[in-house]
């Protein structure tokens, strides 16, 4: 347990030391203000600002923060088995396991600490500009944060499990490319041309358990639909009677999604010989 | 009997149909060093890994006395997270390894990195690396050390540093197993030699035995003080009645004469016995380098024995 501390905190002083954690905040902060800034100062909107910019988050980090996730850790264990770091390490006191879980927490605070500092400033302005945000706008900010980080974590541990699998980091790097591209855009392109196809086989509740196949679309379910004011904005109002599994079976199918692809990263990274 | 810190029993490791390491054993006592030489490709680094657990034999057994957290490790080709600075890249390793952090000024210290301990190591040498290399093995105080190639990348005081601390090590009875090519800086410095070759290990003792066992001649240099004498001294030498013993060269003053082992004695004693003067004799030992050399041509030649056979 102790070793898993020593390689996150040591991977967190990494991103320190290379700035990666800098420009991910700042790109998160940048985001955020951009998109509660521009929801504009209209007595319509003003008040629940806060619930316009969660949509519009949401919306835009579907995108982003899987991108921001693999790119921060598909080299994770190839990389420093192609730089030869990883030889060392193993043959210090340290089980496969531990490596891999340290990578991940480590990996798992430079996120959250982009997504808190970065999404921060979303309430940071709409607080400055409108006041202070009603209750439900608060949780649903703070569901926004909870989902994001798990679903970076779900992309770190997809990652993994590429990165425990190639052999070279270019491989790794187009793999996880392909990866995000199918869950932010293939399998929802998918998901239309059937039920444009066979619209009267599938009906609602159908689609909602194909969807809990893509963690980016469980991420948008959870953000769009968890909270009254959110599905106002988000159009999605209606939804809910429809939907087959409610926003804590999502949960746990989310957190499922990052488990299962660590769960086999850690067999391909213990059959594998450096 | 001494105590084992490591046993490797008849041990391969195979990639396919390539045999990397083949039923190789040996055994290596508590206290003891042990310098595995051979080729590039030899099977010397696998064996390392597999001495380690770093990677698993496909049959043979490998066993080690000591815990995990006891073991030095010096892998080939030595890399670091270039980022970090000596300092950081120690206190790191020596908290994987739960090692007293009070010992990472001391080892940076004793490897002469001191100086430079705060420098990111991606300013440093080759042989800086090594050395950063070298004392993170040190971390803990391993009671065994594996040093693949430890010299790589060092001047020769480097060199005579790092088997200082080598030494010092065995005396404190650390067992070290490690790997070069500079043949020359092993002598005097093992006890024991292990030879590899194709994956096979072909020979493992002292240095002494090796010498024995490789039949072959030393040389013996003689200096004659009256140049005048120089005939009378080389119908004296042809004399010597053991036909391994024979003159092969001769400068206007000096012999080189070619001598086996068996009769090196005798032979010495025979010139030494001669009415006429002599200025100095030098017996030159066989060097591990003659009998490494020997070892793989006779290795070399039985394999071609073999495939011209098949």
């Amino acid at each position: 347990m102790k070793n898993i501390f020593i390689i996150a905190n040591k991977e967190f002083k990494d991103s320190l030391r290379n700035k990666w954690i800098i420009f991910t905040t700042l790109l998160l902060a940048v985001l955020s203000i951009t998109l509660t800034l521009s929801i504009g100062s209209s007595s319509h909107l003003a008040a629940s600002s806060l619930s316009v910019a969660i949509v519009n988050l949401s919306s835009l980090s579907i995108y982003l923060i899987p991108l921001i996730a693999i790119l921060l850790s598909y080299d994770a264990i190839v990389g420093e088995s192609e730089r030869g770091t990883l030889l060392l390490l193993l043959s210090y006191p340290v089980s496969r396991l531990s490596i891999l879980s340290g990578k991940l927490l480590g990996h798992l605070c430079i996120l959250s600490f982009a997504i808190i500092v970065g999404f921060g400033c979303s309430v940071l302005i709409s607080t400055m500009l409108h006041g202070m945000p009603i209750m439900q706008d608060i949780l649903a900010f703070l569901q926004l944060i909870f989902s994001s980080i798990l679903l970076g974590g779900v992309f770190i541990s997809l990652s993994y499990m590429i990165s425990c699998f190639v052999k070279e980091r270019a491989t790794a790097a187009g793999i996880g490319l392909f990866v995000w591209l199918l869950f932010v855009l293939l399998f929802d392109l998918t998901l239309i041309m059937i039920l444009t196809n066979f619209e009267n086989i599938i009906d609602e509740k159908t689609l909602h358990i194909l969807m809990m196949f893509n963690p980016a679309d469980i991420y948008r379910i959870i953000n769009l639909t968890g909270f009254e004011n959110i599905r106002m904005f988000s159009g999605l109002n209606s939804v809910t009677e429809y939907m087959a599994l409610n926003i804590v079976q999502m949960y746990f199918i989310l957190i499922a999604w990052l488990c299962l692809p660590l769960v086999i990263a850690n067999i391909f990274f213990n059959k594998k010989e450096f | 009997m001494s105590e084992a810190a490591l046993v490797v029993d008849q041990v391969t490791k195979s990639y396919g149909d390539f045999n990397a390491v083949n039923n190789v054993s040996l055994s290596v006592n508590k206290g003891e060093a042990i310098a595995l030489l051979g080729h590039n490709g030899a099977g010397k680094t696998t064996l390392f890994k597999l001495a380690q657990g770093l990677i698993k034999p496909t049959s043979g057994t490998v066993s080690i006395t000591c815990k995990k957290s006891d073991i030095g490790y010096l892998p080939e080709n030595i890399s670091f997270y270039d980022q970090m600075s000596a300092e950081e890249t120690l206190v790191y390793y020596a908290r994987l390894k739960n090692a007293p952090l009070k010992q990472v000024n001391g080892i940076l210290e004793l490897v002469g990195l001191a100086p430079f301990q705060k420098r990111r190591i991606r300013t440093y040498s080759k042989g800086m690396r090594q050395r950063l290399g070298f004392a993170q093995a040190l971390l803990g105080n391993p009671s065994l050390l594996f040093l693949d190639e430890p010299t790589g990348g060092l001047d020769p005081v480097g060199r005579e540093e790092l088997f200082e601390i080598i030494n010092k090590l065995i005396c404190q009875g650390t067992s070290v197993v490690f790997s070069s090519h500079v043949l020359r800086e092993l002598e005097n410095k093992v006890e024991k030699i292990a030879i590899m070759h194709s994956g096979n290990l072909i020979a493992n003792d002292t240095l002494d035995n090796l010498r024995r066992q490789s039949n072959m001649p030393s040389h013996i240099n003689l200096k004659i003080s009256d140049k005048a004498q120089m005939a009378n001294w080389e119908i004296y030498l042809s004399s010597f009645a053991d036909s391994g013993t024979k003159i092969l060269n001769k400068s206007n003053d000096t012999f080189y004469i070619s001598c086996s082992d068996k009769v090196k004695k005798a032979f010495i004693l025979y010139i030494t016995a001669c009415d006429l003067s002599f200025e100095d004799i030098d017996v030159l030992p066989l060097s591990l380098a003659d009998i490494y050399i020997k070892m793989c041509q006779d290795q070399n030649s039985e394999q071609s024995t073999q495939k011209i056979a098949v």
